[in-house]
C-alpha cells in the first residue's frame, strides 16, 4: 500500500502496460493509421512513465492513459495543421428533444427483431463504419461503446460536460446504427420489405 | 405484430406478482406503490441508453427493466440496441497491439528506468 511512496514507479508495469491493447486501439481510432497509432502509443507510455506519480494508484488507469494519448494526439495534429471534421454542438444537449423512437429499429423490427443482421456483418465492416463516424461522435462511440469507460470518465477524457457525451454518443450510435442497417439491406442480410408496411 | 401483443398479454399478467423482495431500505408498503408505477413508452425508450449503460442514476432499473419485459412495442428496440453494442464490441474491442510495438514499447520503458 505504501510501495508508491518508497519506488515511484511501482505498479507501473502492472497498472499501466496491460492496457497497451485498449490504448492502441484508442490511438488506432484516433489517428486513423496504424504507423501513427505506433507512434502515438509509444509516446504515451513514456510520458505515462514519467508522469507516474502524478497517477493516483487504482484508480482509472485506462481513461488516464487514454487522456494522455489523445493530449499527444492532439498536440501532434496541431503541429501539422491537419483538422478534422467538427461536428457543431447542438442546442439540445441531453438528446431529450430528440425523437425518442430510433427510426432504424422501426425499420428492422418487422424483419428482424432481435437485429440478428448484425451477426453477418464482418467485424471490418464495423471498424470501417466507425472509422467513418465524425471525430466527436467516433471518440464517444470507441470510448463507451467499444471500450465500456462510464460517462464520467468519457466526460473527463474528452474535457466535455456528460450531457455533451450523452448527446454525442446518443448522435453517434444513431449514424452508426443506420449505415450498418443500410449495409445489412444492401447486403440482403435483412429484407426491407417488412419495413415499408411499417407506418 | 400479434407475436408481441401475446408477449405482452403474457408478461402483463405475470408481472403484478412478480415482486421479489428487492428494493433496498425501502418499506413493504411504498414498494407495492412503487410496483404498479409504470413509466410510459416514451420514458422508456429515452432511458434505453442509460439502463444498458449502466447509467441510470436516481431512476430504478427494475422499473425500466419492467416496462420493457412487459411492453411489446418497446422489447424489440432494447433488443437491437444491443445487439448493436454486442457487434461493435465484438468487432473493435478484440483489436491487439502488434508484438513489435510492446516489444518496443518495453524496451523504451528499460531504457527510460536505467536513464532516471
Ligand atoms: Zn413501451
Amino acid at each position: 500500500m505504501t510501495g508508491k511512496a518508497k519506488d515511484p514507479l511501482a505498479g507501473f508495469d502492472e497498472e499501466a502496460l496491460p492496457h497497451l491493447d485498449a490504448v492502441y486501439r484508442f490511438a488506432l481510432r484516433l489517428s486513423g493509421a496504424p504507423d501513427q497509432a505506433e507512434d502515438l502509443v509509444q509516446e504515451t507510455f513514456l510520458r505515462a512513465y514519467r508522469s507516474w506519480d502524478q497517477y493516483t494508484r487504482g484508480t482509472a488507469a485506462k481513461s488516464w492513459l487514454f487522456t494522455i494519448c489523445r493530449n499527444v494526439f492532439l498536440r501532434s495534429r496541431e503541429r501539422n495543421k491537419r483538422h478534422d471534421e467538427i461536428v457543431e454542438e447542438n442546442v439540445d444537449r441531453s438528446g431529450a428533444g430528440a425523437n425518442p423512437v430510433n427510426p432504424v429499429w422501426v425499420a428492422a423490427i418487422g424483419a428482424d427483431p432481435e437485429g440478428d443482421f448484425f451477426d453477418s456483418i464482418v467485424d471490418g465492416k464495423i471498424v470501417e463504419a466507425i472509422e467513418a463516424l465524425p471525430e466527436e461522435y467516433r471518440m464517444a462511440v470507441v470510448l463507451s461503446d467499444v471500450e465500456g469507460l462510464p460517462y464520467a470518465e468519457v466526460a473527463e477524457l474528452l474535457d466535455v460536460p456528460v450531457g455533451t457525451v450523452k448527446s454525442r454518443l446518443f448522435r453517434g450510435r444513431r449514424r452508426l446504427q443506420e449505415v450498418l442497417y443500410d449495409y445489412a439491406v444492401e447486403m440482403g442480410y435483412i429484407s426491407e420489405r417488412s419495413a415499408l408496411n411499417e407506418s | 405484430m400479434s407475436i408481441f401483443d401475446s408477449i405482452k398479454r403474457l408478461f402483463g399478467g405475470a408481472g403484478a406478482s412478480d415482486d421479489n423482495g428487492r428494493g433496498p431500505g425501502r418499506v413493504a408498503g411504498t414498494r407495492a406503490a412503487e410496483g404498479a408505477e409504470m413509466i410510459s413508452c416514451e420514458q422508456a425508450l429515452r432511458l434505453v441508453h442509460d439502463f444498458l449503460d449502466g447509467e441510470l442514476g436516481d431512476v430504478p432499473a427494475e422499473q425500466v427493466r419492467r416496462h420493457f419485459e412487459v411492453c411489446g412495442q418497446c422489447y424489440p428496440h432494447l433488443k437491437l440496441e444491443s445487439a448493436y453494442r454486442e457487434a461493435v464490441r465484438r468487432a473493435a474491442a478484440g483489436q491487439e497491439a502488434p508484438d513489435a510495438l510492446k516489444d518496443r514499447v518495453s524496451q523504451l520503458l528499460t531504457e527510460a528506468r536505467a536513464s532516471d
